[in-house]
């Protein structure tokens, strides 16, 4: 057969998402790959422009909808840094905790979503019914169980309901086990390591080059966390490992995605722990954002650890309740840009398989 | 051996039906046809139409006495028969199949620790629905016989009319009126989605070979229907009692790959293309093991007749699945499952990353006959696996219950025990399928190569070694 050109998107099982992958095959060989972005394009960026400070986590929480609070804390925190803002204590355990909940529902949706990528959809069952328990904790906490719109400037919308960290823990003890399932279906299943084995590899020079972070860089052998390597709210306090594999595989990333679940749970009850019982949850902040120019630095800027990778707001006051700029770095879309290094000389069998592992966002890819 | 279902029919059925039609027939003609044509010649006389005169010669050709066909002819006996069979057979294997799927589905909610189908079926209320609209049509049709034939004249029109349009506003209003919840452990779901099916548009590919791309779900549904001729479900139920039953059946079986491949070819999409070619691919790595696996039954059996298979296990008192220790019937199994496209073997329609694979431009009939019909081959597989393997419809637990059973109905479950084997079977079909993920087209090369080939040749040393060691005398199992 000859090689032939297959277009894969906007609209396809694979996508997860509306973006388009060009392959070139040769029978079922991949000789070239080109992945197609733009394609849920919603210009948040100039939106962030023309809405008070406050107002922007509206869209900030539509980047990605299978993490909003990630995405909402990383524009408060440059928000914060922007304003010279001093989060009080007790807010900044309490971020940890619904921001690792946050990386909880997130990682088991990526997880119900690469099940069927495989073909066994019972992952895809299993994942959400774990998940279910989880969207329950955070539904009591935000009245929503999408876009919850819990982040404020300088802490969060209001404090946590009465008995309600004991709950999570008690959803927590029931979640692990649950956990032992998930490597019971998966690590032990032999047809599944052999098509996420070998498959996909994405070497640490090519991944710390093409700009991949995250659990895929993590899985590719790269030590580099920024909850611990560049620690933001209270991740300086806690103590936990970092999720490192070295064979940077399909395989590779789904343990580290797999296993950061069972270090989100250690976080959440370290941070649950250690956090103080009586405090402000919110600091006042100012309503206007100072102005950018030389002697004066006038912008803000937040890295964090998101689900997906390093999360980046850069933002730029211009004195009045408006910001100047908002530019928002997309770790899933950094990510795609590796795609061909780990799509070239696979099958077209392999493409879900890959792109399933790599955990894309278009919300967030396309902003 | 007790009779086919093709001599039953013949002999108890349609040979007294096909006289009393034919005698029928020449009595309505005798009466009707000759004042029949008289009226017309008549009317042609007093008209001078000239027309109705020629139509009255024909009509007076029609006379059944003149044909010398006949449906008590022993040929035209023998082709009803077969097509009433057929026609048997079809409608047994749609309830099957209906009922494969409402299994498959409420398998794998509980599998999945999820809900199922579970809300459509016809509840109380929809049964009163149906009173409604056959109630007001029979209250139509008896007002009008009243108002117009009983009592012609004494009715006013404006009541005519009235009770006309109340009688319709029963019927018809009813048939709009499709509210209600509905129960019934979800089985009219696959009502409900054939139903759906059925209205669905035909989409036709602009650029699609259009002979080819109409000829392969016809190739694929025949040919997987015609799988279930010698199939025997129980002495008593069988359609063909042919020597070469088991070898005919695998022929059919791989027919399926070549319409799969000219169907993905000529749907001019790339997609099912690919599924085209992949299950041209797989069928190199399956079919060899598949066939290799029923060499040990063809040892122990000598024979390729199904029936003769099951009887000689009866005579053995042994399964012949147990000659080889499971190894052929673990073998045969795998390979069924590549057979028949199930998880984790689907890959020409492996749906997320091929859309829907080979059947992506097929739409609402089509698609749904395509889809019954890999049920249909589940099926027949289980029956083969059963039947060579294990025994068929014989076995321990029904030898210990048919003596009752006769005893008490008068007619033994043999085709019961049959189908509870079967469906035993597909079970396990289900739960691979529920657990497992997709493997890859060179991974299932490797295995059909590597594994399932070796492991074949190594059954079939087994069971000519048992055979010569006489182990059916052994009266060990």
């Amino acid at each position: 057969m000859a090689q032939m050109w297959v277009s894969m998107g906007p609209q396809h099982p694979m996508t997860h998402g509306l973006w388009r992958l060009r392959v070139r095959v040769d029978g079922e060989i991949i000789t070239e790959a080109d992945p197609d972005m733009g394609w849920l394009h919603r210009s948040v960026e100039k939106l962030t422009e023309l809405y008070e400070y406050p107002f922007n986590t509206i869209f900030t929480d539509r980047l990605c909808y299978a993490s909003p609070l990630t995405w909402s804390h990383c524009y408060v925190a440059a928000v914060e840094d922007l304003m010279g803002v001093e989060v009080p204590e007790r807010a900044r355990y309490m971020r940890v905790i619904v921001l690792e909940l946050q990386r909880i529902l997130s990682h088991l949706m990526w997880f119900a979503a690469y099940g069927p990528d495989l073909g066994l959809f019972a992952a895809a069952v299993y994942g959400f019914r774990e998940r279910e328990d989880f969207m329950d904790r955070i539904q009591e906490l935000t009245g929503q169980r999408l876009n919850y719109n819990y982040l404020r400037i300088g802490g969060l919308k209001h404090d946590f309901p009465p008995g309600w960290t004991d709950r999570l823990l008690e959803t927590c003890d029931r979640f692990l086990p649950h956990l032992e399932e998930y490597k019971g279906m998966c690590e032990n299943n032999s047809i599944f390591r052999m098509r996420t084995q070998g498959v996909g590899i994405l070497p640490a020079k090519d991944a710390m080059n093409l700009g991949v972070t995250g659990p895929n860089l993590r899985a590719s052998g790269v030590d580099y966390d920024a909850r611990v390597d560049n620690p933001y709210e209270a991740y300086g306090e806690l103590d936990f490992p970092k999720v490192v594999a070295t064979e940077g595989d399909c395989y590779a990333r789904f343990v580290v995605r797999l296993y950061e679940l069972e270090q989100s749970v250690g976080i959440l009850r370290q941070a649950i722990k250690q956090m103080p019982d009586k405090g402000k949850y919110r600091a006042r902040a100012p309503r206007n954002g100072p102005k950018c120019d030389r002697v004066f630095d006038g912008t803000g800027v937040a890295r964090v650890e998101d689900s997906r990778g390093e999360a980046m707001f850069y933002v730029i006051g211009q004195g009045n309740e408006y910001p100047y700029r908002v530019k928002i770095r997309s770790p899933a879309y950094t990510t795609i840009g590796a795609s061909p290094v780990m799509l070239v000389g696979s099958r077209v069998a392999d493409i879900p398989v890959i792109l399933g592992s790599i955990d894309m966002c278009i919300g967030e890819t396309d902003k | 051996m007790g009779l086919s279902l093709h001599e039953v029919l013949l002999v108890y059925l349609l040979t007294p039906i096909a006289g009393f039609l034919d005698g029928l027939l020449e009595r309505i003609t005798g009466f009707l046809v000759p004042p029949l044509v008289g009226a017309i010649e008549f009317g042609a006389e007093q008209t001078g139409f000239r027309v109705l005169g020629y139509l009255a010669q024909g009509i007076s050709y029609l006379n059944w006495t003149r044909f010398p066909l006949r449906l008590s002819t022993p040929f035209m006996l023998s082709f009803l028969t077969a097509a009433v069979a057929a026609v048997l057979l079809f409608a047994f294997m749609m309830v099957n199949v209906l009922v494969l799927t409402w299994l498959e589905r409420k398998m794998f909610s509980r599998m999945w620790d999820m809900r199922g189908p579970m809300a459509a079926s016809l509840n109380n209320m929809q049964a009163l629905w149906w009173v409604f609209v056959v109630a007001g049509l029979a209250a139509l049709a008896v007002w009008v016989w009243v108002a117009w034939f009983v009592y012609p004249g004494e009715v006013a029109d404006s009541v005519k009319i009235a009770g006309v349009a109340l009688g319709g506003f029963v019927a018809f209003g009813s048939l709009l009126w499709t509210r209600g919840h509905l129960e019934g452990a979800g089985f009219m779901q696959q009502l409900a989605d054939g139903n759906k099916f059925f209205l669905k548009e035909l989409i036709i590919p602009r650029a699609a070979d259009l002979t080819i791309y109409n000829l392969a779900p016809i190739l694929f549904v025949s040919s997987s229907i015609v799988l279930i001729a010698a199939i025997p479900f129980s002495d008593g139920f069988f359609a063909v009692d042919t020597s070469m039953g088991l070898i005919f059946t695998m022929g059919v079986f791989a027919v399926a790959p070549l319409a799969v491949l000219g169907g993905g070819w000529a749907q001019n999409n790339k997609y099912t293309l690919i599924g085209g070619m992949r299950s041209a691919a797989m069928m190199m790595s399956y079919e060899i093991p598949l066939l290799l696996s029923l060499v040990p039954v063809f040892i122990f059996a000598g024979t390729f007749n199904p029936l003769e298979i099951v009887q000689r296990q009866v005579d053995a008192g042994v399964w012949f699945g147990t000659g080889t220790f499971f190894l052929a019937p673990l073998v045969f199994m795998i390979c069924l499952v590549a057979e028949v496209e199930r998880i984790p073997f689907d890959l020409p329609e492996a749906n997320s990353e091929l859309v829907e694979g080979w059947v992506t431009e097929y739409t609402g009939m089509r698609f749904l006959f395509l889809l019954m019909a890999e049920y249909i081959r589940s099926f027949v597989g289980a029956a083969i696996l059963v039947l060579v393997f294990f025994g068929g419809w014989t076995g321990p637990i029904y030898a210990a219950l048919a003596p009752t059973l006769v005893g008490i109905l008068g007619f033994d479950l043999a085709v019961l025990f049959m189908l509870a084997k079967i469906y035993l079977v597909f079970i396990l079909f289900i739960w691979i399928r529920a657990s497992l993920p997709r493997v890859r087209t060179d991974q299932i090369l490797q295995i059909g190569w590597h594994r399932l080939l070796p492991l074949a040749l190594i059954a079939i040393v087994i069971a000519m070694f048992m055979q010569f060691l006489d182990w059916t005398s052994w009266s060990l199992f």
